[in-house]
């Protein structure tokens, strides 16, 4: 084995078989795949198969509401005309998925107020909000007809259950586009800021334990401080595709145990919009505006993760490069026992700042400041990952390249610079760490 | 027989920004020998040595391996352990270990095998699978001898090898050196313990102010040190004994044994013979040894230091 590979293979190793990456790699993926599919299971397990009785005064409106509110999750039944509602109430008593509504009887023509709902178990908040909103639909709707003697069946169906604005373009929803860019630029940053300060730490190391002396006597400076570079470069590109795959695992699995499948949803909804003439009623359970967004975001994110995947390990790799070798630079030129901080703070300042703008790109993509910053190479790694789920693909593609190309360029120098001081730097003790001395170190080494 | 030299430097300069560590150094260090490296801090001992160990490159000259200029093929062929050595704190010793072997380009196979057989013969091989963190510090030092023998090179550079040591490791550690050159290794080695030195050092080369101030063997050097000089154990007056030595001789160092009893240190002035002290003396003393007394390495560095820079001393003098 090349003695570049068994460094890279130990900086790599030794890295992996740590406890925090293993925790990292299955709790981030468990959070991810929480936050997307957490609001669905929520709303999903409290709507499971909850039977509502209904005992009416009214006469009519309860054959109304079992008739055309009930759905997959909240089923009415309307109970036989001499039930009262204390022999109901008391025989569904201990019944947790079954409760009772009580009717009044001037509900729907004099009153708003359906009426008292009994229950035993706790429904959740989702079952009262879609009880209320049936009721009120039913007293709207008796309300509409006393005024204007519509047909309220037809209007129903001209009407339909919601509306979408179908977006132009690039195909993909801004609101996706703007959480993808807040997630890539927020990947790209957690990223090079994690195995950055990790190079930085792993050169302070080998100098402050003084094993450097006897390694370097095995390789040449330059080849060891690439081994760990690319080593833990190769930690981190791990974590991201584990983190990745993992979500993507877990989403799957959850999604087929919780039964919602976001493509024949959007589908349907896609289809009910385009028809011509009297749409067809959805048939569809009863979603949030916010489960229905969730679902869009997913159906966009499948068209958009090839590109995204391509591009972005690219960006990963050149920002990693970039920021690793000016931590190797202060972390070879730093002494155990003199604070780097002050230096270190001059390489992340340009990382946060990053971040910041990559934090306005979802209210703002095309602003001056974006555009620059995103071609700009130490700042083009965030910015630019956060700009790619804007970027028009026709137009605007040679942005992308321009930036990959000057970041490339940029990575090579930095590189350069940083072997150079390397060299010199790492067998120097008790020399303050200063830029003076790091230029010195890297004339020295020409 | 020719000697062979496994290392020759010809005429080595090393530069730093302001200033030069060494000047136009030239050794030849003889195959199988222990080569002892000295000076004070400083002089320029840690820049030859890395220069060797190909860690940084000369400005001028060359340094030559078995007359080849050195390459990094020869990596695999020395050995170094340096005065300031260290270990991965958080890795396990046997991994780190086979690491280290394997970075001087021992294969897998061979490198456990051998490390095996020495953490046996060192006592530490329970302690294998533990980090360096849980050992003590004399443990440490075994594993960082190891890793510096292991792949059986050529040549072993080895600075301040006892530091850290207690006497019985000490030992221990020494009788490894010695073997190791019976087997034919050559040795660097690089000390400020002078009494080592003389127990195994062949050749030593003394660096000062970046260039080299005596060189040769260590016999050889003791002899051009030594002043004509003799150790006399007796018993009887002391009075009686410098009467005799009158103006004939010179007191070097005086030892009282008891009230009657002593070790003196002397040496001739002008022609006088050291029989004529020993005829005068034995009236009133009584004899019990006489040997002549040759110098010792901790003198003849000090001795030698003093001189180099007595002239300098001067001369910034006189510029003042």
């Amino acid at each position: 084995m090349s003695k570049l590979k068994l460094v890279v293979k130990r900086e790599f190793k030794t890295r992996v078989q740590k406890k925090s990456f293993i925790l990292l790699s299955i709790i981030t993926p468990l959070i991810i795949a929480g936050l997307v599919i957490a609001p669905i299971l929520i709303q999903q397990s409290t709507f499971k198969q909850k039977t509502i009785l209904i005992v009416d005064d009214t006469i009519t409106l309860g054959d109304i509401m079992q008739r055309d509110k009930s759905t997959k999750f909240i089923q009415y039944v309307n109970m036989p005309i001499h039930a009262t509602i204390e022999a109901v109430a008391d025989r569904y008593e201990n019944s947790t998925d079954t409760m009772v509504l009580h009717l009044n009887k001037n509900f729907g023509i004099i009153t708003n107020s359906p009426g008292q709902l009994y229950n035993n178990g706790h429904p959740g908040p989702g079952v009262i909000k879609t009880i209320k909103n049936d009721c009120f639909d039913l007293f709207r709707k008796i309300q509409i007809y006393q005024l204007t003697k519509l047909n309220l069946e037809k209007v129903d169906k001209r009407l339909g259950n919601t509306c979408e604005i179908q977006y132009e373009g690039t195909g993909i929803n801004p609101e996706v586009k703007a959480y993808l860019s807040l997630a890539s630029g927020l990947l790209m940053y957690l990223l090079v800021i994690t195995y950055g300060v990790q190079v930085l730490k792993g050169v302070q190391e080998e100098k402050s334990n003084r094993i450097i002396e006897i390694i370097l006597s095995s390789i040449k400076p330059v080849k060891l401080m690439w081994g760990k570079i690319i080593g833990i470069g190769l930690v981190g590109i791990s974590q991201f595709t584990i983190i990745i795959t993992a979500a993507i695992i877990l989403f799957s699995v959850i999604q087929s145990f919780v039964n919602i499948n976001p493509s024949e949803l959007v589908n349907d909804q896609i289809q009910m919009m385009n028809a011509d003439g009297e749409l067809i009623k959805a048939n569809l359970p009863t979603l949030s505006s916010e489960e229905l967004d969730t679902l869009y975001a997913i159906e966009s994110l499948k068209s958009f993760l090839p590109i995204f995947l391509l591009i972005l390990p690219f960006l990963f790799i050149g920002g990693f490069l970039l920021y690793a070798s000016f931590f190797a630079t202060v972390g070879s030129a730093s002494n155990p026992e003199t604070e780097a901080q002050q230096y270190i703070l001059p390489i992340t300042l340009p990382i946060l700042l990053s971040m910041v703008i990559a934090t306005t790109i979802m209210e703002n993509p095309n602003s001056d400041l974006v555009y620059w910053t995103s071609l700009f190479p130490l700042t083009s790694p965030i910015v630019m990952a956060a700009r790619l789920p804007f970027i028009n693909w026709t137009t605007e593609w040679w942005q992308v390249v321009t930036a990959i190309i000057l970041l490339y360029g940029c990575v090579y120098l930095s590189t350069k610079f940083a072997a150079k001081v390397y060299k010199t730097a790492i067998l120097m003790y008790g020399q303050k760490l200063s830029y003076r001395n790091i230029w010195k170190w890297y004339k020295q080494s020409n | 027989m020719a000697i062979k030299y496994i290392i020759k430097t010809h005429k080595i300069v090393k530069r730093y920004s302001n200033h030069t560590a060494l000047n136009k150094v030239s050794i030849k260090i003889p195959k199988g020998s222990i080569y002892g490296l000295l000076g004070p801090n400083g002089a320029g001992k840690t820049t030859l040595i890395r220069l060797i160990n190909q860690i940084s490159k000369p400005d001028e000259g060359e340094i030559l391996f078995y007359n080849k200029p050195l390459t990094e093929e020869h990596i695999s062929k020395i050995g170094y352990l340096p005065e300031e050595r260290g270990l991965y704190k958080k890795m396990k010793i046997g991994e780190q270990a086979m690491y280290l072997a394997q970075l001087k380009g021992m294969n897998k196979r061979d490198a456990k095998e051998k490390l095996t057989e020495w953490f046996d013969k060192f006592d530490i091989l329970d302690w294998w699978n533990n980090k360096v963190e849980d050992l003590s510090k004399g443990m440490a030092q075994k594993v960082q001898f190891i890793v510096t023998v292991v792949h059986e090179p050529e040549l072993l550079i080895l600075d301040e090898p006892f530091s850290g040591f207690d006497p019985i490791n000490t030992e221990l550690i020494k009788q490894e050196i010695l073997a190791l050159k019976k087997k034919g290794t050559t040795i660097i080695f690089s000390t400020h313990n002078m009494q080592s030195v003389e127990e195994i050092c062949d050749y030593i080369t003394l660096i000062n102010q970046s260039e080299i101030l005596i060189d040769g063997p260590v016999e050889l050097i003791k002899k051009q040190f030594s002043k004509n000089s003799f150790e006399i154990h007796f018993t009887g007056n002391m009075i009686s004994f410098t009467n005799a030595m009158w103006t004939g001789f010179e007191l070097l160092k005086k030892e009282e044994i008891s009230k009657t009893e002593f070790k003196v240190t002397v040496s001739p002035t002008g022609n006088n013979s050291i029989s004529e002290l020993l005829i005068a003396t034995l009236k009133d003393c009584k004899i019990k040894s006489v040997s002549e007394s040759s110098a010792k390495m901790h003198d003849i560095f000090i001795k030698a230091i003093a001189k180099a820079n007595e002239p300098s001393t001067t001369k910034s003098k006189e510029d003042e």
